[in-house]
């Protein structure tokens, strides 16, 4: 009896087990197959059957990619434009969020409400005038463009995010200060923002990786190469290195690269914001 | 004697009851301006003929012929169509693979936190790349899907994934359930983490099976998770283009042109604003009236 009950507990924990690597595994297929994809020579690559473990590992596919393409100047815009997103976006929001978490009253209300219906507004939308405007300014085919229009979504996703934070500091802490003769912009700097100093952080990364991925936006206003970003780069690469799948999953490996990293600092805040801010939305 | 004033000025405007609205100022201006204006400049453009590649037509005042003419268009009902199998296909798929990783993840063991940020890489990484590797792992010729069919004798020839019409919105879906499903991991695991344990085993003690707890606790506790998490993916999944777009361009033969691809597409290709503003006003009226009738959902279920 009581040895058949134990066997029951090794067998579900293996089974619990077992279930859990099958999700880490379909999570991480695509990254793997990618990666060794990467390493292999092109005859490794165009095998009859698929050749699952490189035979002659090679960086050649990097060395293509960045010699043979202009990825590096893509690399180098998205960086800019995805760092400049960040910065503008924090700043702004970083205000309006303590202004809505600490003054209660029908205009943050409303505030709040208008931007939880912005949230529904079809990106394709938004494409077509934010064009026509920017055609308008002559700012087509210029980091500015891409970095207001990346503003449109990052900053009301921004200052959801950064008011749940500031809600959490209590407010007694400012009044102390302030009762030391600190002004309420310098209770905001000397205070607020050291405390949420992680979420900050979390909320900047996020940002990040989002203008980082953008796509639909860049192909629209943007057209000379070197105004490309990443994801329109790798985007034309699959249509042009059609074969060349040595290079274009480098190109991914790549990509893939500053993402993970900015994930990994931020995994533990992200659930949180993603919790916190979808229930209320 | 500068730095005094400017400090006295600076303590005007921080202590001034302006305060608060000088802080919020920044962030209204850029919204007003980059997205109220942007819409409502939308909205407009969609009763004009807009057409960039005949400049010389200028843009006039067309009433509704951008709506009427996308009534009479074969494309237009094709991509309203493959729209809803898409959302359909992608959010439930998502679900189910979200929901039962959850379920796992709920249990408590060493190195859960690691586990659930791997689980979350999918989410983050662009959509672009996505679709790379998917495409590559599709490969007709070469592909790794294809390979492991083909060993487990599951087809018995190589299928090109997403260049046939009838597998290619399959293939598409495949790609956003991968994608898609750590949103619903991570909501639904902080849902099931909010339950409390104790239901648990006094319906352990009454003599309920696993599957009476999870149908008479776990699922009536997270109702509300479940309409909030999948009504954000479906309003998500039915705007987003960026999948479709790289793996497929809507094709083959239109086979998985959705709203979004096509209204993208309309103004991309063809400079047709007029008639791609007509597609995504349409496009946000669908969504509106989906969430009107969440709400009221939402409420009857509160009551």
């Amino acid at each position: 009896m009581k040895i058949q009950r134990i066997w029951r507990a090794v067998w579900l924990n293996l089974l619990f087990a077992l279930l859990i690597v099958v999700i880490i595994f379909y999570a991480l297929s695509p990254f793997i197959w990618t990666v060794i994809s990467s390493i292999k020579p092109l005859n490794e690559l165009w095998t009859p059957t698929v050749q699952y473990w490189p035979r002659h590992p090679t960086l050649e596919n990097y060395r293509d990619l960045l010699k043979q393409t202009p990825f590096g100047l893509y690399f180098r815009n998205s960086t800019i434009v995805a760092t400049l997103t960040t910065l503008v976006s924090v700043i702004v929001a970083t205000m309006a969020a303590y202004s809505l978490s600490r003054f209660k009253g029908r205009f943050s209300t409303s505030f709040l409400l208008f931007m939880i219906f912005f949230r529904m507004f079809p990106t394709v939308l938004m494409i077509i005038p934010i064009f026509l405007i920017m055609k308008a300014l002559h700012l087509l085919d210029t980091y500015a463009a891409l970095v207001v229009a990346y503003t449109t979504f990052s900053i009301p996703f921004c200052i959801w995010m950064l008011k749940g934070y500031f809600d959490s500091i209590p407010y007694e802490l400012e009044e102390a200060a302030r009762v030391d003769g600190c002004t309420r912009g310098g209770a905001l700097l000397r205070i607020v923002v050291p405390l949420s100093a992680p979420g900050i952080a979390a909320t900047a990364i996020y940002t990040f990786i989002g203008a980082w991925n953008e796509l639909l936006f860049a192909v629209m206003l943007t057209h000379s190469t070197h105004m490309r970003t990443l994801p329109v780069g790798l985007k034309l690469f699959i249509g042009e290195y059609t074969i060349e799948w040595g290079m274009l999953t480098a190109g991914g490996v790549l990509t893939s690269i500053p993402v993970a990293i900015g994930f990994m600092f931020l995994q533990r805040y992200l659930v949180q914001g993603l919790t916190a801010g979808g229930i209320k939305a | 004697m500068g730095s005094k004033r400017i400090s006295l000025l600076w303590s005007y405007i921080a202590e001034g009851p302006l305060f608060r609205y000088l802080l919020i100022m920044p962030a209204a201006a850029f919204m007003a301006l980059l997205i109220l204006y942007p819409v409502l400049k939308g909205i407009y453009t969609s009763f004009h003929y807009v057409n960039l590649a005949q400049p010389w037509r200028g843009t006039p005042f067309v009433g509704l012929a951008n709506y009427t003419a996308l009534m009479k268009d074969p494309d237009f009902w094709l991509s309203f169509k493959n729209s809803i199998l898409y959302t359909l296909g992608a959010v439930a798929s998502q679900f189910l693979v979200g929901f039962g990783a959850a379920l796992v993840l709920n249990r408590h063991f060493r190195g859960r936190g690691v586990v659930r940020g791997i689980v979350l890489l999918p989410w983050v990484m662009p959509g672009v790349l996505a679709a790379l590797m998917w495409s590559w792992m599709y490969n007709a010729q070469v592909g790794v899907i294809n390979d492991i069919l083909l060993r487990l004798h599951l087809i018995n020839k190589p299928i090109a994934w997403l260049a046939n019409p009838d597998t290619a919105m399959l293939a598409v879906i495949g790609v956003a359930m991968w994608k898609g499903f750590p949103f619903f991991t991570v909501m639904l695991l902080a849902g099931l983490q909010s339950i409390p344990q104790e239901l648990y085993e006094a319906a352990s003690i009454d003599g309920a099976s696993a599957w009476q707890r999870f149908r008479y606790i776990t699922l009536p506790l997270m109702k509300e998770i479940i309409l909030i998490t999948t009504t954000l993916r479906i309003i998500g999944a039915f705007n987003y283009a960026d999948l479709v777009y790289v793996l497929t361009e809507g094709g083959p033969a239109k086979a998985t042109l959705t709203l979004p691809v096509f209204s993208f597409l309309k103004a991309y290709q063809y400079f047709d604003f007029g008639y791609s503003a007509a597609i995504s006003v349409i496009m946000m009226l669908v969504l509106f009236a989906f969430t009107l009738l969440y709400i009221q959902l939402m409420a009857v279920h509160k009551e």
